[in-house]
């Protein structure tokens, strides 16, 4: 079996951390990514026996580098909410491990989704639009906004309230809260039971939110909603939902590595022609088999020394 | 004159023994080992002064903002501002620091009563600038852009702006000068300007033994309480494309370059070989202006902003009378152009 062909089975089968099948995807992508190899070298890396031994690619390198095995058709790029953008760059064969996973980490049992994502069609480097897109396959998504911005509130809502019970929402955190804003300013709500699913993403609130926070006041605007959160990013094909009493639960084929408190160690298996095994300048803590996310990485300049910027 | 700095020392004193009993609050735990020498060096510093009997005339109100992650610039500045007949001081703290600074200056309360008035507070840096337009001239320990901010204030000041500083290995490669290189780099978790962030070398061949060296002393400079291994290593990790090789401490990094790698990492020595002078001083060059402090064991360069050349192991400690940059000097601290 070629390593696609078991990548994609373990994808939808997993049931357990294959470090063995992970190793395998590393020595791929390092013959195949010579950035990668550079990379492990640098850090005195020559023959990997565990995971937890090797040093994690940050995910910055997207910025600088073109990083994929094979050839590209096109990328995805990052909302550059925080500087540079991200180029991650895909192919076919990519695009069927992602859809095999977002399939499969999407947790709900629903029909119907709403998104105020704009369609892939219109945000065409957008991967949560690819995501949506993907999901047209198992479920109908009715797109009700044509941008991230949401300028149309009028019409948004007219949308809305149309929501049938037993439909899903899926939305960004900005969009959540500009929503639940305007609800609140006329009177408006839609109690019906939805679930509500944003994105993160809280650095771009304007000021700084708790997840809980946000929910609070967006539960004046969906009275009967259950709220979740999806945690996902433009370098990572797998994704992850806060179904794990509020914080994101941890999954075979994307294995977050790190211990207790520290930045985000993941391994995507999904990335196969990308790099897997990723840091993430977000903190996270991990307890048990469930994570939270606590915040970006502050590039805080101290101290009197000098600061290359 | 002489009393005041005769009330700075005893306030000095105290609080150097309140420290080492463990009996002064602070945010952060710092290095101790350090703190303490350093404190020890500003008493002797203080008598030194003392007995020299050199004063110059100040202004009457100073607003000095703080560096953050580097307490002593407060122990260190203090004797200007008392040799200057500076009346009343106000410090602004960095965030999540004020205990110890605050801690600091109920000692200077004490002992000075009404012959200075010293206070100080963590303000924003809105509130900050606005506090520091009613001072007679301000001091400023920080980044680039508080420099710009004090430019715009129409007020005379000082900016101390960020430097680093960098080590120069070349006659003698021996146990006790990678011991010290690591002091100097493990300082206040390579922070400081006075932290030895490069170390310049021709030498070969002694990876092993300078990573056995940095693990001894960072049993002593272990990491103050706010350093985040996870967030040097993603700073390394970042710039790996940039070095030869990468060697991971349990608590520090150590990088092997051929050049000054552009990196913001505590707890991070880059190593950059060098084959002759000309190399060395092609290498130093572009940052010949950001150069702090060389500590060396015999040549340096002259064309760098250096302020400060020292033996290994001894950059945290400049000698009596340093006033930060080059060619500061108390007679000429007061001077400022362009205002």
């Amino acid at each position: 079996m070629d390593l696609h062909t078991k990548v994609k089975d373990y994808i939808e089968n997993a049931s357990g951390f294959d470090e063995a099948l992970a190793l395998e995807i590393i020595e791929f992508q390092r013959a195949n990514i010579p950035v990668y190899d550079s990379f492990l070298r640098a850090n005195g890396i020559s023959h990997i026996n565990k995971i937890r031994e090797i040093p994690f690619f940050p995910a910055d390198f997207f910025k600088r580098y073109e990083i994929i095995t094979g050839v590209p058709s096109e990328y995805f790029e990052s909302s550059g909410t925080s500087g540079q953008q991200s180029r991650v760059f895909y192919h076919e064969s990519s695009l069927e491990l992602y859809k095999c996973a977002s399939l499969k980490s999407f947790p709900f049992r629903i029909e119907l989704i709403y998104s105020v994502i704009p369609d892939f069609s219109i945000a065409k480097k957008s991967s949560l639009s690819f995501m949506l897109k993907i999901f047209e396959t198992e479920y109908k998504v009715v797109y009700v906004n044509d941008s991230y911005e949401i300028v149309d509130f009028l019409s948004l809502v007219d949308k809305l309230s149309g929501m049938k019970s037993g439909s899903l929402l899926f939305l960004t955190s900005s969009q959540l809260l500009r929503l639940s804003e305007y609800f609140r300013e006329h009177g408006l709500s839609i109690d019906r039971e939805i679930l509500v699913v944003e994105t993160g993403g809280y650095k771009a609130l304007g000021k700084p939110y708790m997840r809980s926070e946000l929910y609070d006041f967006a539960r004046y605007a969906f009275p009967r909603a259950q709220f979740y959160s999806e945690y996902g990013m433009t370098e990572l094909f797998s994704q992850f939902y806060s179904t794990c009493d509020g914080l994101y639960r941890n999954l075979n084929y994307a294995k977050v590595i790190t211990s207790g408190d520290g930045l985000l160690r993941v391994f995507d298996f999904a990335n196969l022609y990308t790099i897997s095994a990723l840091m993430v300048p977000d903190r996270v803590s991990v307890i048990g088999e469930c994570f939270n996310v606590l915040g970006r990485m502050l590039e805080e300049a101290k101290g009197c020394a000098f600061t290359f910027r | 004159m002489r009393s005041l700095l005769d009330n700075y020392l005893r306030a000095l004193e105290e609080f150097f023994i309140d420290y080492q009993n463990g009996k002064v609050p602070s945010d952060i735990s710092y290095q101790k080992l350090l703190i303490e020498q350093i404190l020890q060096k500003c008493i002797e510093c203080t008598c030194e002064i003392g007995s020299k009997g050199s004063f110059v005339k100040g202004p009457e109100k100073v607003f000095v903002f703080l560096p953050g992650n580097v307490p002593v610039v407060m122990f260190q500045i203090m004797p200007v501002l008392l040799l200057s007949g500076v009346r009343d001081v106000f410090f602004k703290f960095s965030s999540k620091e004020g205990k110890f600074q605050e801690c600091f200056i109920g000692y200077l309360k004490r002992h000075f009563k009404d012959c200075l008035q010293v206070s100080g507070d963590f303000l924003s840096h809105e509130e900050s600038l606005s506090v520091a337009k009613q001072y007679d001239f301000i001091i400023g320990f920080g980044g680039e852009e508080l420099g710009q901010k004090l430019g715009l204030l129409g007020k005379p000041y000082r900016f101390f702006g960020p430097k680093f500083s960098i080590g120069i290995l070349w006659s003698e490669l021996s146990i006790s000068a990678l011991e010290n290189i690591a002091f100097d780099n493990l300082s206040f978790d390579t922070r400081g300007c006075l932290s030895m962030k490069f170390l310049l070398t021709p030498w070969e061949g002694f990876e092993d033994q300078l990573f056995t060296c940095f693990s001894v002393t960072s049993r002593e400079l272990f990491p103050m309480s706010d350093f985040d291994m996870d967030q040097s290593e993603y700073e390394v990790l970042r710039h790996s494309l940039e070095v030869q090789r990468i060697v991971k401490g349990g608590d520090f990094f150590l990088l092997f370059a051929d050049k000054l790698v552009e990196i913001d990492a505590a707890r991070t020595l880059v190593v950059v070989k060098f084959k002759d002078v000309s190399e060395l001083e092609s290498i130093i060059y572009p940052y010949k202006d950001f150069i702090q402090g060389i500590a060396t064991d015999g040549y340096y360069p002259s064309f760098t902003s250096c302020s400060y050349v020292a033996k290994f192991g001894e950059l945290q400690f400049p000698p009596c009378g340093w006033y930060f940059e080059n060619g500061i000097i108390l007679d000429n601290f007061w001077e400022v152009k362009d205002v």
